[in-house]
Parts: structure tokens; C-alpha cells; sequence
């Protein structure tokens, strides 16, 4: 079979299957069905990661899970400040309203 | 299918040469040699801010003002604005006579988690709004947003009505979040916290699969046309820059993505009940001239969702736009080089000086 010919046989299918396949995913029992996924997918990877922290713990160690709740209480004080010194650079431009600057500025 | 003008030997001869180029450029693709380059045009990062940076796209030809800053969506990389040389929204606005600035939110990280959309619209748009101010020696930008980017364009116009704005274009933006499709019903069903990594941020997997079932057969419809023009290195390059685009998602952060679903289940832009940082926002209070391109056969916002933006910002001077492109399409290829970015520059035009 030449590739033109396969390539008619596969729009026929598409064409046939493509609706289908959208009325699936648009149906209420797909969106239950990918909540319940996303939901066991969370209650296994959370029990796995309870007994490797247990394991870790055992050893006197930290888990990954105790770095990564780290992380983001350093994130969430990281963003205060970016947003503090984005407040005092406004400010700050407000009250000196210059023209002109230097290059790129990183703050 | 029969080609006139071509014997059966040509035929045959074509097949084979296409066949040796289809085994040259899939061992190329297998092997990751084949590389292609995305987000070419020359520019400098002007300012930057955490992940945030502000770029300015150098250019000799600025013959417009007020400077155009565009902001992007907080979903996917921005490099679909200049994709490729000669299919690049960012060339033709900078070939335009326009000093464009875009604003990329970057890849976020745990450290983003806890962001709201306050922090984007309240916080950063203003600081980068002023800088680009500052950098040009103007009082005043035009601002486009593309996608969410829209949203958070129309969010900031309206909660900071002193903001110094000449005009307001956006692209492809949502207003009715109950319209949204498959994803939204996900996310309305599933609890966000079983979606959010252990970072705090919703994993660029999931927002993939989301993308993915709005049009579930794409991906395989998408091989096989690479299979068939896989001699063909135009269609490779555009192919991998393409494929390589809606792949590559970025994060989205927890409290972000806790909002969008507060605002989905509320719907809240259309009922009128938008909060930001305790302040009511609304989109009725927008003043500046306002223009809207949609996508008619766009399948992630589609129009019931984009539609009623219009109808819901105040501006006196108002235009939609309805083309026929899909997503992406309006920003890239054919619809966008001769339709989008002449629409989006006349409209501009209009709004800016001629620089001495």
C-alpha cells in the first residue's frame, strides 16, 4: 500500500474517531475518572513517600519530603521579599522620578 | 493519486529520494542532531526579578511610540511570540516601526508557590510598565497581553486605572472560565491539592495532559503527518520548534492555580465579582482603547469563553476581532503574518506617534 493510500485510510479512522474521542474526554465520567486518578496517584506517591521519610528518620536523617517542605517555607519568604523590595523600588522611582538608567538590573 | 506531469519512473524515483531523506532526517531526530533553534530575534534583558525578566528587542528601525510592552501567559514558554526567523510575531511588530518589551515570567520554581495573581498584575506589571517608561523616556506604553497574559492585562488596566496605558490589546483571552472545556470540569471535580507536586506548584505533566485531552487524537494526527513530510527539513525544523513548544510546559504555581479555580467555579469576570488584594475589579471600569483578536476554530480558549470579554470592559473605543485560526495559529504562520500582526500593528499604529 502506497504512503497516499495509508494516509487516506488513517484520515477515514480520524475522522470516524475523533468525535468520539472528544464526546469522551468532554464527558462528566471521564473529568470523575481523572480526578479519582489524580487523587489515588497522591495517596500512593504520599504513602511512599511516608515510609521512605520513616526510613530516613529511622537513620536520623532527613527525607526528601522534610527538605522539600523547606523549600517552599524559604520560597514563601523569598516571595515576601521580592514583593517588599518590588513595593520599595516603586516607591522609591516614585519619589525620584529620574530619566534615563544603566544597563539590566537584577533585584 | 496519479500526479500529472510526473511518469511512473519520476514517481517512483521521487518516492525513493523522499524515503532516503526520511531515514536521513529520522535517524537526525532519534538521535537528537537534529536541533532547532527558537526565540532568535537579538534582544537584552533590561530588568529582571526572581524568574521574571523584562526583555527589550534591539532594533534601528523604531519609528513609533509609546513603546509596546507584551505580556505573556503564565502557561507555556514564550518564545512562540518569535519562533522562527520569517515566523516571528515579535520581527514583524519590530519591522513594524514598534520598540518592543516583552515581559517573560521565566520558569517557577517552590519558590513561586505561594504567588497570586496579585504579585503579577499588583506588583510586577507596574515595576515593569515603569521601567520601561524609564528605559524610553516616555510616560506612557501600549500594553498587549497574549493568552492568560490577557488576563492579566485586563486585571491590571482595571485595578490600576492610573496605570500609564495608551492602549490595550490582547489576544486569545478568556472571560468566561465556565466555557473553557474538559480541563475546566477536571479541574472543578478534582481536589488541586492531589495535583500539586510536592513543590507547591501544579507539575508541567499535568497542565501536558490537560492540553492534551481537549483534542486527544492531535498527537498521533501530528506523527503521522510527520511521517508523511518527514523529507521535507521546512516541515522538520517547524515541526520540532512546534512539537517542542507544546511540550514544553512550565509550572504553574499553587496559588495561582487555587485562584483560577476560584475564579472558574465563581465565574467570576463574568458575574462581576473579581477581587484583587481586597479591592473589587472591574473590567467595566477599563477606559483605554481596547481591541480583542480571537481564534474561531481555537480549541483551548474557545470563542463562547473569549467572546463576552469585549462586552465586559468599559472602553468606549472597542473592537473584536475573529479570525479564522486556531490557538497558536493566530500567532504563528500564515493567519499570523497576514492577518494577527497586521490587524494588532494597524490598530497600534493608530494609538502611536511618528518619532522624529
Amino acid at each position: 500500500m502506497s504512503p497516499s493510500r495509508l494516509r487516506q485510510v488513517y484520515d477515514r479512522v480520524e475522522k470516524l474517531a475523533t468525535p468520539l474521542a472528544d464526546d469522551l474526554t468532554r464527558s462528566d465520567e471521564f473529568a470523575q475518572i481523572a480526578a479519582l486518578v489524580a487523587g489515588v496517584n497522591k495517596a500512593v506517591r504520599h504513602h511512599t513517600d511516608k515510609m521512605a521519610a520513616r526510613a530516613w528518620h529511622a537513620l536520623n536523617l532527613p527525607a526528601g519530603t522534610d527538605v522539600q517542605r523547606l523549600k517552599v517555607q524559604l520560597g514563601a519568604l523569598d516571595r515576601e521579599v521580592r514583593l517588599l523590595s518590588l513595593e520599595l523600588q516603586q516607591e522609591r522611582s516614585k519619589g525620584v522620578n529620574r530619566r534615563g538608567t544603566s544597563g539590566p538590573e537584577q533585584d | 493519486m496519479a500526479l500529472p506531469g510526473l511518469s511512473r519512473i519520476d514517481r517512483v524515483r521521487r518516492e525513493v529520494e523522499r524515503n532516503a531523506l526520511r531515514a536521513r532526517n529520522g535517524i537526525k531526530m532519534a538521535t537528537g542532531i537534529q536541533r532547532t533553534d527558537v526565540g532568535l530575534s537579538p534582544k537584552d534583558v533590561v530588568w529582571g526579578h526572581g524568574r521574571t525578566q523584562l526583555w527589550h528587542y534591539r532594533s534601528d528601525q523604531v519609528r513609533l511610540g509609546p513603546p509596546l510592552l507584551i505580556i505573556y501567559s503564565l502557561f507555556n514558554r514564550s518564545y512562540i511570540l518569535d519562533l522562527r526567523p520569517g515566523n516571528s510575531v515579535i520581527e514583524h511588530l519590530v519591522n513594524a516601526g514598534f520598540d518592543v518589551y516583552m515581559l517573560d515570567w521565566g520558569v517557577p520554581d517552590e519558590r513561586d508557590a505561594a504567588n497570586q495573581l496579585e504579585d503579577y498584575v499588583d506588583s510586577y506589571m507596574p515595576a515593569a510598565i515603569e521601567r520601561v517608561c524609564r528605559l524610553a523616556g516616555v510616560d506612557e506604553v501600549n500594553l498587549l497581553g497574549y493568552c492568560f497574559g490577557g488576563v492579566l492585562s485586563v486585571l491590571h488596566a482595571a485595578h490600576h486605572l492610573d496605570s500609564p496605558l495608551r492602549s490595550l490589546t490582547v489576544l486569545t483571552t478568556p472571560a468566561d472560565f465556565q466555557q473553557v472545556g474538559p480541563t475546566r470540569d477536571i479541574m472543578a471535580r478534582s481536589d488541586l491539592e492531589d495535583v500539586l507536586g510536592d513543590d507547591g506548584m501544579v507539575p508541567p505533566s499535568a497542565i501536558l495532559q490537560g492540553f492534551r485531552s481537549l483534542t486527544p487524537l492531535s498527537e498521533i494526527t501530528s506523527r503521522v503527518d510527520l511521517f508523511e513530510k518527514l523529507w521535507s527539513d521546512d516541515y522538520v525544523t517547524a515541526y520540532q520548534a512546534m512539537t517542542g513548544w507544546a511540550t514544553e510546559q512550565v509550572p504553574l504555581p499553587g496559588g495561582v492555580a487555587r485562584q483560577m479555580k476560584q475564579l472558574a467555579a465563581d465565574n467570576s469576570l463574568i458575574n462581576d465579582r473579581m477581587y484583587l488584594g481586597g479591592d473589587r475589579v472591574r473590567l467595566s471600569d477599563i477606559r483605554v482603547p481596547f481591541l480583542h483578536v480571537l481564534g474561531l476554530r481555537d480549541h483551548i480558549i474557545p470563542v463562547p469563553a473569549a467572546a463576552p470579554l469585549i462586552g465586559l470592559v468599559g472602553s468606549q473605543e472597542k473592537t473584536e476581532l475573529q479570525l479564522d485560526a486556531g490557538h497558536v495559529g493566530l500567532m504563528v504562520g500564515k493567519t499570523a503574518a497576514r492577518t494577527t500582526v497586521p490587524t494588532v500593528v494597524e490598530f497600534l499604529t493608530k494609538r502611536s506617534e511618528v518619532l522624529s
